[in-house]
């Protein structure tokens, strides 16, 4: 089937070739190379300085993960367990301007050490505490917004509710694509929750930007793949044959008008779905890995297929030069995984499907050599409170003080950075706003945050707002 | 002169004089610093220098990278002329100076690495309780250049709009109207030529298609190109104004710039099940031609207007659905934040949309390019803070209120209200009797009570705003924030654009009747020339000022001023009506151009600013959409009503709100396919169009693969194509296939087929065998998605 395709394809280049006029040339250039001719919004940038990363894969825990039964060890915890404490808490200080007293949670998961740097964390994720020297822990994460809505919000557009592109946008709009057959920015199972689309919207920037989606939340690994990529009611031959005829009208119809770039642009966009048609679903097929690969993401085990599948996927499409892929942890509704109000012995559900495919990802990466130039990013919108809510079983949502992690792609690893009060509750040292993470990632792309801008409405926008600090300390 | 509002640096500086307790005049401030004492020297350079080198100095000193705040605490000048948040130091007064607060994290956090140790918190309030000495001379105070209004007026948009006589021209022969005049002119000027007339089917699909959004059916082309009669033009462009489906077209645009849609999406993404009403309200205003200027009035304080009837009190209410539409986080805890955000967003759409102005920019600070300073912003928002629009809950919402009783139902609820009265009545005295057959009557009292409650005619409510309790002037959130507030601005409108008084702000209303009535008055400079320039774009495909929504410096000036300006006064003069204007526009002879141009005017214009010829332009997603539809058979034509079932509103939850599974099947035509935030129909996704989370003049045009995966592969073009082949082939059987593909390039083209064109199409449905009725219809189907696909079937020539 692969050298039928590849036969039509080199049929359709010496076509090209013999056609004089000029759509056919700009059409050849685009899939010959890129950087030539065709002078599209997706042709590779050159960055603002050397960057130490090409591309990054994001992990999104959706709902937040609580960093108190996780990567934050705070053996006070322990000691004041059931303790009634003053609090700061983020939705109270929101609604009122004060805090409240509330009762201390010690985490339901054991701590200890691991590794050469001698990390603590605990055994909620067992399979990540063996990659902690690899890792780049950020404790002293703090962000915008209460609720998910607007915290999920600011962690893809730095903003809780104005309209502003995503990171992945800005990412694309500031280096173009590596590969002209595929996206260069592709958002692996997204929901329709808490922001949907914006996520991974373009707002104002050029709609080529905005992210191209694998899937959704609630749908399968196995059944996802990129809007309207496979016909599944058509032979191969019916598709050419579909394909012929719309080209033949189109050139047809160009005629009158040689050079008219615009239409040229359109013939083009047929050429490049057609190989996309051809390139992505090759991609995205797993069958072609060994079965040391597909054990290693833990595909096969019912609890992580799926997200093992899509950790691969990213991997893949991390290979084949994409350069924002986010891989989604998340359900299609208002209320996410990871948010665990009333019932926090359930994070181990999750922590069980995410563990061993997001290890899985880091040895891979790594023994690919992979890791070298690929930033994995992982974390949620917010972290969680160690004290219990409304004196129940589960922790309610705490912007003010949590976990993330970096990987590869520039980071110092087996580094902690940053810490929160003797609770966990409050980022006191070495703070990172979500802002300032928004401008490290880019600086480890080579792009300085403050020059990215794009001029909208009569002014000049950027990610990161009036604010964002770059985290020198961090890098390697 | 008319009352003006200090500019903000005006109150700053007011500030600081209030703060060093009567000092006149800010270049006074600490120029000359008193004697001080040995201890005070020592105590300062013992206990504060140090701090305020070591934490301090790297954001707040005339050689910091980045100046932030506007503070400076390198001098003594500098800590009492304070930063953009006013004094940092009162002297004497510890509880009142900023510094304090800040040090001790109250409302800022400074040093932002981490709080100074008490000690050094007690030194700063000692400090200021002995009268802030220092010692340090000299200083800079941050510049805050103003904003000069009077030299912003002189900018061409804030002029008053007059009429021009239209130029006259060398070829006197070629212009229809006045519009023609204008622009011949300008080409004559540089010596060019308009290009030559479209041919009339070019024409035919172009008008159909701008006014209707509907191609032209194939017995319209042929009478058309039949009509040898003068007027033939202008009857059609008579029957398609006249047309209901007109309002669905124009009406969608006015729905991009009111950034409709019946979800609010931002976070928790919440239905609007009433947002339809308003989508009605505006199909049927461009359909009965609404002036203007009502309009707009009604959208802004429909509510405060007063009603002849049910009926107009109906519309005036679901208009103001206008200020409810925007994408609100509904679920922000900060309450007072999600408060000044809608207020944003309701300002962000009224000035670009209806403005031209980008006034949001002039939350934090005054506008960098337009003289618009931050009072103007507050003086709005106090506006509209006194409007209620959302009503508060762990996830708010928006404000809804009663819609008036029907005409038509008001004979029979007025029945009904009156037997339930009258019942209700009986049972009282019932109950209050001693008679024992009284008590079988409560019974059955009660029992009919609770019936015709049931069967109570249901009342209709809407998205509507009301007025809020407290009326108040808003107060300046400094550098945009909501914790930390200003001076309170009085009510008011933008001051560069005010032509005469201004409008007197009432003491127990909100003044949105006053705002809309000065929007949508002859004197507002840009009200008419904005929306007269909308409906330019939407006709020639890029405005007399291509950025639409910005008219400020920041915006293009226009390529025909005079013209612009005549069209505008005209459209004031002519009752604000859009079908008058339109007809003039869509009769020029301009408009009857072909869209090629000669090479010459390729390079003196380019980009065919000064239209030599028309301009192509693509087929928005909803045209493309209906003409689909169109040629399949499957268009459902019903006019209004809503689109969502209540099967589909009953399953829908707040966690899992109706849009998140969503399947977009129904035919009716695409103004009312439902316009969800966050799930969005798969054509409309790739085919650019409206962001429906901002106000949209000009709509983002992409050309990408996305779109050809689309027309290759989706299961919706598929269907529409194979039923177009079943609608083909399904009438006259002794059709040759010669007269199948001209009537499918009729339909789908609007014109026939080129001999080349035609060759491929037979190519395309020739089959081997002829007997295979299968093999046959999949040949007609490819063969019309084909013509879905094809550049001609999205593009208007």
């Amino acid at each position: 089937m692969d050298d039928c395709c590849q036969g039509a394809l080199l049929n359709r280049r010496q076509l090209l070739r013999d056609v004089a006029c000029g759509f056919g040339s700009i059409a050849l250039a685009g899939m010959l190379d890129h950087g030539n001719a065709a002078a599209g919004p997706l042709l590779p940038r050159a960055p603002h300085f050397a960057p130490r990363a090409k591309r990054i894969i994001f992990l999104f825990m959706a709902g937040g993960v609580s960093q108190v039964d996780s990567f934050d060890y705070k053996p006070l915890l322990e000691r004041e367990d059931g303790q009634m404490r003053d609090f700061n808490d983020a939705r109270n200080v929101a609604r009122t301007g004060q805090g409240a007293k509330s009762r201390v949670m010690k985490s339901l998961w054991k701590f200890q050490q691991h590794g050469q740097s001698g990390k603590w964390t605990s055994s909620l994720f067992p399979e990540m505490s063996q990659r902690v020297d690899d890792l780049c822990f950020l404790h002293g994460m703090h962000t915008e917004g209460v609720a998910h809505g607007p915290a999920t919000l600011f962690l893809h557009t730095g903003s809780t509710n104005l309209i502003r592109p995503s990171m992945g946008s800005w990412t694309t709009y500031g280096l173009g694509a590596e590969n002209d057959n595929l996206p260069a920015f592709v958002v692996l199972a997204p929901s329709l929750g808490n922001g949907g689309p914006r996520n991974y919207g373009n707002a104002f920037l050029p709609a080529v930007y905005q992210g191209t989606t694998i899937g959704r939340a609630g749908i399968p690994a196995k059944d996802s793949q990129i809007p309207h990529l496979l016909n599944r009611e058509r032979s191969l031959a019916s598709q050419q044959a579909q394909l012929d005829l719309v080209q033949a009208l189109n050139r047809e119809q160009a005629k009158s008008r040689p050079g008219d770039s615009e239409l040229e642009a359109v013939i083009e966009s047929y050429e490049l779905a057609f190989r996309m048609q051809r390139r992505a679903p090759e991609v995205l097929d797993l069958g072609q890995e060994t079965q040391a690969t597909l054990n290693l993401y833990g595909i096969g085990a019912s609890a992580t297929d799926d997200y093992g599948r899509r950790c691969l996927m990213a991997r893949r499409l991390a290979e084949s030069g994409v350069r924002y892929i986010q891989v989604n942890y998340t359900d299609n509704s208002n209320n996410p995984p990871w948010d665990q109000h009333s019932d926090m012995p359930k994070h181990a559900t999750h922590a069980t499907a995410v563990d061993k495919p997001i290890a899985g990802l880091l040895t891979d990466l790594k023994q690919r050599g992979l890791l070298e130039d690929t930033l994995v990013w992982w974390g949620g919108e917010f972290g969680r409170n160690p004290f219990a809510e409304n004196n129940g079983t589960g922790r309610d949502h705490n912007p003010n003080g949590f976990t993330a992690w970096l990987a590869g792609g520039g980071v110092k690893a087996g580094f902690s950075y940053g810490a929160t009060d003797e609770f966990g509750h409050l980022a006191v040292e070495q703070k990172v706003h979500m802002h300032d993470l928004h401008a490290t990632l880019l600086h480890l792309l080579g792009l300085d945050h403050k020059r990215l801008t794009y001029r909208y409405s009569g002014r000049n926008f950027r990610l990161t707002d009036v604010a964002g600090d770059v985290k020198q300390e961090i890098i390697a | 002169m008319h009352r003006r509002r200090p500019p903000i640096f005006v109150l700053r500086c007011v500030l600081s004089i209030v703060a060093t307790m009567g000092v006149c005049g800010a270049s006074v401030l600490a120029e000359e610093p008193a004697e001080l004492s040995g201890a005070e020297l020592d105590f300062f350079e013992t206990r504060i220098r140090p701090v305020l080198v070591e934490h301090c100095y790297e954001c707040h000193a005339a050689d910091a990278d980045i100046l932030h705040g506007g503070l400076l605490l390198d001098s003594g000048k500098g800590v009492l002329a304070g930063g953009d948040s006013g004094p940092a130091a009162v002297p004497g007064n510890p509880e009142e100076s900023l510094l304090l607060k800040a040090l001790r994290y109250e409302g800022f956090e400074m040093p932002p690495d981490g709080k100074l140790s008490n000690d050094v918190i007690a030194d700063f309030e000692r400090w200021i309780e002995m009268g802030v000495p220092d010692p340090r001379t000299g200083g800079v105070t941050p510049q805050r250049p103003g904003i000069d209004i009077e030299e912003g007026r002189k900018f061409w948009c804030y002029q008053s709009i007059e009429p021009h006589v239209p130029p006259s021209v060398a070829n006197a022969a070629w212009p229809y109207c006045a519009v023609d005049r204008f622009l011949l002119a300008t080409l004559e000027e540089r010596n060019l030529h308009p290009a030559a007339d479209a041919p009339r089917a070019t024409w035919l699909r172009r008008v159909t298609f701008d006014l209707i959004g509907l191609p032209p059916k194939p017995e319209e082309i042929d009478a058309f190109e039949s009509d040898g009669s003068p007027l033939a033009h202008e009857l059609v462009v008579d029957r398609l104004l006249a047309s209901p489906h007109f309002g669905e077209r124009w009406g969608r645009h006015w729905l991009d710039v009111a950034r409709f849609a019946e979800s609010s999406g931002g976070g928790r993404s919440i239905v609007f099940e009433d947002a339809w009403r308003y989508r009605d309200y505006v199909i049927e205003s461009f359909n009965k031609d609404k002036p203007l200027d009502e309009f707009i009035i009604e959208q802004i304080a429909g509510d405060l207007l007063p009603h002849a009837d049910a009926v107009e009190e109906h519309d005036h209410l679901v208009a103001t659905a206008y200020l409810l539409l925007g994408a609100h986080n509904y679920e922000e805890q900060d309450k007072r934040l999600l408060e000044m955000d809608v207020v944003d967003e309701q300002l962000d759409t009224i000035s670009r949309g209806l403005l031209g102005m980008t006034v949001a920019c002039a939350r934090c600070h005054d506008h960098k390019f337009d003289p618009i300073p931050t009072s103007d912003y507050y003086a709005l928002a106090g506006i509209l803070r006194s409007t209620n629009t959302l009503v508060h809950e762990n996830v708010s919402t928006w404000t809804t209120r009663p819609l008036p009783i029907p005409p038509a139902d008001a004979a029979s609820v007025a029945a009904h209200e009156k037997s339930l009265a009258e019942n209700e009545a009986k049972l009282i005295a019932a109950r209050e009797s001693k008679n024992s057959n009284d008590a079988k009557r409560v019974v059955v009292l009660e029992k009919r009570i609770a019936d015709l409650k049931k069967t109570r005619p249901p009342t209709s409510s809407c998205m509507a705003v009301e007025e809020a309790k407290v009326i108040e002037d808003c107060k300046i959130c400094i550098r945009g924030s909501v914790r930390h507030r200003g001076p309170a601005i009085p009510r008011g409108v933008l001051q560069v654009a005010l032509h005469g008084e201004p409008p007197a702000m009432p003491a127990d209303g909100s003044g949105r009747l006053e705002l809309a009535r000065w929007i949508a008055s002859p004197q507002n400079p840009l009200t008419a020339r904005v929306y007269v320039n909308r409906v330019w774009h939407y006709v020639f495909g890029a405005g007399l000022v291509r950025t639409v929504d910005n008219f400020g410096t920041a915006g293009e000036l226009p390529s025909h001023p005079e013209l612009l300006d005549d069209l505008a006064a005209r459209f004031i003069n002519d009752g604000w009506s859009t079908k008058r204007l339109l007809r003039e526009l869509v009769l020029s002879h301009a408009y009857r151009m072909r869209s090629a141009t000669d090479d010459k005017a390729a390079i003196v214009d380019p980009e065919n600013r000064l239209l030599v010829g028309m301009k192509r332009r693509r087929l928005d997603a909803e045209s493309l959409r209906d003409a689909i539809l169109t040629v399949a058979g499957t268009l459902d034509l019903q006019i209004g009503g809503r689109n969502i079932s209540d099967d589909v509103l009953a399953k829908s939850s707040p966690t899992t709100p109706a849009e998140y599974g969503f399947e977009f099947a129904d035919s009716r035509r695409s103004v009312y396919t439902p316009a969800f935030r966050n799930c969005m129909h798969e054509l409309f996704e790739v085919f650019d169009f409206a962001d429906q989370n901002r106000s949209v003049g000009a709509r983002s045009l992409t050309t990408a693969a996305p779109q050809a995966l689309l027309m290759l592969n989706s299961p919706f073009v598929m269907e529409q194509a194979r039923a177009a082949a079943e609608r083909a082939l399904g009438s006259d059987h002794d059709l040759a296939d010669e007269q199948r593909i001209e009537r499918a390039f009729r339909e789908t083209l609007g014109r026939r087929p080129s001999n080349g064109e035609l060759g491929i199409a037979l190519a395309a449905v020739s089959i081997a065998d002829k007997g295979d009725e299968q093999a046959r219809r999949e040949a007609w189907q490819r063969l019309f998605q084909g013509l879905f696909g094809c550049i001609d079937f999205r593009y208007i020539d």
